[in-house]
């Protein structure tokens, strides 16, 4: 975004106006993501799927507007951090479900 | 600790880098990160294990949901702008915009304490089921870290006071503190998606 | 902090009790229903505290080897120890925060009457242990993994060579680093979970065995055509070498879920784990204290005593566990406080005789400690040149024990093994002779200390429910932490005047040890 600037630090911080793009398209979001549930418009799974997606951008827009992640070669080791740490996350939740479901049908526990 | 300093010994500044304060906050938040990543992981094992009472769908209104959001989402541009003032170096418009960030996050936390209560009362606590055990756990888990960024506002609004510039060691706190409430925002996205929206469908 | 746990658990031998549900505290069994006394109490927040310092340990350690590198020094000039800790810290700072909420729904559990591991209200146990091992493998990594940096120091340094195979070394390194975050299920293959999950654990877990290997193979081939010197150090990681390979390929074994569904919870899996944490980490750390020991005080450890107690602990464990591992073929469980098989019994002789061995080699052990402090004014025992075995690395090239700056002037980093690449060209690492300029130094804090005291008064009470006690610690916490960051006056600086004197003391024990 051409109206981020980056301080001699390295660490970018916004202008009045980004944080105001940032923050409309963050409440688009997150009311089109209540209005998929209040509407009932979908199929369950399809509300799930749009939710998802939802979240998922909107987390996006967070990281950009409001946390500044970028591409700077003085972030390149918070975006690898980042990077390393939603990789485990996904792992941990992934595989702890994949266990759990998976022990729990073997063991008729549910 | 010793140890740290020994390539920040005068004359190679220019290896120093400026920010390894806010760079091991950001590695802090990281492993932040992954206490709430495995709280969702226990929150997607338990969730259906309502153990006959009442699931998530009976539990949860669109309302309180939707007033907390808009408090923690408006809290977060407010603090976006004191970081703007912060950088303009005009503390006193830092005081006010950290001083309504905070009253936001305060606003959150009455609201998540007040729907707490009310769950309670009527008998659902924590302790009625696994599912209300982990969605207990997870929602004021991220409550506790709003409430220690609430703590935090009121440290720094008091250091702040009284002076008429941000020194370097301020403005790494202050940036610190919106990694933080920024993250925070990014946690609750997770939380009323996951926890909240998608079991009311 | 984790010293503050340490105290807690002691503090629970005199105050009630301490947690009897072995090492993870598995529920059902740790929960109130179970265990209604204070033990597992003790044992929650002993570990939540040391766990908190150690998670700031790794914080420390990762943002300082990322941002504070010597100049030069670009990541494949760095040592190998300098590579494990980073990946060490790495791991930490993944995997206890997961310990930290397994242990904290534990908690929950105890405290609230919440349901996430107990036996009605929907809990489930399994979670716990799936939630524990997530954390529980990576920790076994995070302390082998630094033995394994020792390791590649010492192996070189006594080898007259540089490490062979420094890439693969390092990438080994980072792949047993990421793979032991998709192995945590080999813990508990026999749970009950499918084929396809356990298959899918059991292979990851195989693969692992390959970077280890690879790692032997770069030890092995550094000694190769070497002029290896036997010291204390080389003997433990020459014993190391051995012992760990043999460790690790029982642990192969076990990957084999069928296999393990033998093997799980006997003898066999406690002659594995001994046979790795004694013969990798043990050995390693043991292997490094006597490297490292000049650097630190100033004088060398006694030698002949250090190699009388590698050989104790090294006859000795071989006559401990082997027969374990035999016995746990044999069907004997762990934790047995009787057993009727007379079969069993002059197995269970031959171990207790190699227990007694592993004490002759630990009585060795602090007799070594105990020679060592007592010699150290012998002329032959003293490290006047900082660089007492040749060494590779930058820490040599300072003086024993290193000044409170450690480097008057930051060398500028050229090579992999930079002491040794300026020994060999004739460039003065130290610059000595200046001119030098003040260094900054941080100012040493009793912040530390404070949270540390009042953690462990937090700790207390809450093990025993005392809540105002447990407000006031925890209020003390904070307000330390608020008071840290108020305070400005947090560094200071050495006069370039007192580096020169320091430098130049050295210079002439360099000189004068080269004259003799």
């Amino acid at each position: 975004m051409s109206d981020l600037h980056t301080s001699p630090s390295g660490e970018s911080h916004g202008s009045v106006s980004s944080y105001i793009i940032g923050f409309v398209l963050a409440v688009i979001l997150t009311a089109a993501a209540f209005g998929v549930v209040v509407s009932h418009s979908l199929s369950p799974s399809g509300t799930l799927t749009a939710l998802a997606v939802l979240a998922f951008v909107q987390v996006l827009v967070h990281l950009h507007y409001f946390l500044h992640m970028g591409n700077g070669s003085e972030q390149r080791w918070n975006n690898m951090c980042f990077f390393f740490t939603v990789g485990f996350v996904v792992i941990l939740i992934i595989g702890t479900m994949f266990i759990m479901n998976n022990t729990a049908l073997h063991m008729m526990s549910r | 600790m010793a140890h740290d300093t020994t390539v920040q010994t005068a004359g190679h500044d220019e290896h120093h880098h400026e920010s390894p304060v806010v760079f091991g906050f950001w590695v802090y938040l990281m492993t932040d990160c992954i206490i709430f990543g495995s709280l969702f992981a226990v929150f997607a094992v338990l969730h259906n294990q309502v153990n006959g009472g009442p699931s998530g769908r009976d539990l949860f209104e669109y309302k309180g949901l939707a007033e907390e959001t808009a408090l923690l989402l408006i809290s977060s541009i407010t603090y976006g702008f004191g970081m703007i003032a912060a950088h303009k170096n005009e503390v006193s418009k830092v005081i006010m915009w950290l001083g309504v960030t905070f009253l936001l996050g305060l606003g959150f936390v009455g609201l998540e304490l007040n729907e707490f209560a009310h769950m309670i009362h009527e008998g659902n606590g924590p302790d009625r089921s696994a599912f209300l055990s982990s969605f207990f756990t997870l929602v004021s888990t991220h409550g506790l870290h709003v409430t220690c960024g609430l703590i935090w506002i009121v440290t720094l609004i008091v250091q702040l006071m009284g002076t008429t510039e941000i020194p370097e060691r301020m403005m790494s706190k202050l940036t610190c503190l919106s990694l933080f409430w920024h993250f925070l925002d990014i946690v609750w996205i997770c939380v009323f998606t996951y926890v909240y929206l998608a079991s009311m469908i | 902090m984790t010293a503050i746990a340490f105290i807690l658990v002691n503090v629970s031998l005199f105050i009630g009790e301490f947690s009897q549900c072995g090492w993870l505290a598995y529920p059902p069994l740790s929960e109130t229903q179970f265990s209604p006394g204070v033990g597992v109490d003790y044992y929650i927040w002993a570990i939540q505290l040391s766990g908190v310092g150690t998670l700031l340990t790794g914080v420390n350690f990762f943002v300082t080897i990322v941002k504070m590198r010597a100049p030069g020094m670009t990541w494949m000039k760095m040592p190998v120890f300098t590579w494990t800790a980073f990946c060490a810290s790495i791991l930490i700072m993944v995997s206890f925060p997961v310990l930290t909420v397994a242990v904290a729904l534990l908690g929950l559990d105890r405290y609230f009457g919440m349901h996430f591991f107990t036996n009605d209200g929907g809990g489930n146990q399994m979670l716990y242990l799936s939630l524990i091992w997530a954390w529980g493998h990576p920790e076994v990594y995070i302390l082998v993994i630094p033995a394994f940096g020792v390791f590649s120091e010492v192996v070189p340094a006594f080898s007259g060579k540089p490490l062979f195979g420094y890439g693969t070394m390092v990438y080994a390194t980072c792949s047993i680093m990421v793979l032991s975050f998709i192995v945590w299920v080999h813990h508990f293959f026999t749970m009950g979970a499918g084929p396809d999950v356990n298959a899918f654990f059991g292979i990851a877990t195989m693969i692992i065995s390959i970077p280890t290997g690879v790692k032997l193979f770069n030890w092995m081939f550094t000694m190769y055509k070497g002029r290896v010197q036997f010291h204390a150090c080389m003997y433990w990681a020459v014993g190391f070498m051995v012992t760990f390979t043999i460790g690790g390929m029982t642990g192969v074994m076990m990957a084999i879920p069928g296999a393990d569904f033998v093997l799980h919870n006997s003898l066999f899996l406690i002659a594995h784990f001994h046979n790795v944490i004694i013969g990798g980490v043990y050995f390693g750390y043991i292997c490094g204290m006597n490297f490292w020991f000049p650097k630190v005080m100033g004088f060398k450890m006694n030698e002949s005593w250090g190699i009388r107690a590698f050989w104790f602990w090294f006859v000795g464990f071989y006559f401990a566990f082997v027969p374990l591992y035999i016995l746990g073929f044999d069907g004997m469980t762990r934790r047995m406080n009787h057993y009727d098989n007379p079969q069993w019994h002059v197995l269970m002789l031959i171990a207790e005789v190699g227990a007694v061995l592993i004490l002759l080699g630990i009585v060795c052990q602090l007799t070594q400690l105990y020679v060592t402090i007592r010699d150290r004014n012998l002329p032959a025992n003293r490290d006047l040149t900082g660089d007492p075995w040749n060494g590779r690395a930058l820490e040599w090239s300072t003086s024993s024990p290193p000044p409170p700056y450690n480097f008057a002037i930051v060398p500028h980093v050229h090579e992999l093994d930079a002491f040794m690449h300026d020994k060999e060209n004739g460039i003065d690492t130290r610059c000595a002779g200046g001119p030098y300029a003040p260094i900054h130094m941080p100012k040493n804090t009793a912040a530390g200390f404070l949270v540390g005291a009042f953690s462990l008064v937090f700790g207390f009470a809450a093990v025993w429910y005392i809540w105002w006690l447990a407000a006031i610690g925890l209020i003390g916490v904070i307000g330390t932490v608020i008071a840290r960051s108020a305070n400005k006056d947090i560094d200071y600086y050495i006069p370039a005047e007192e580096v020169a004197r320091i430098e130049n003391e050295h210079s002439r024990k360099l000189m004068a040890q080269a004259a003799e």
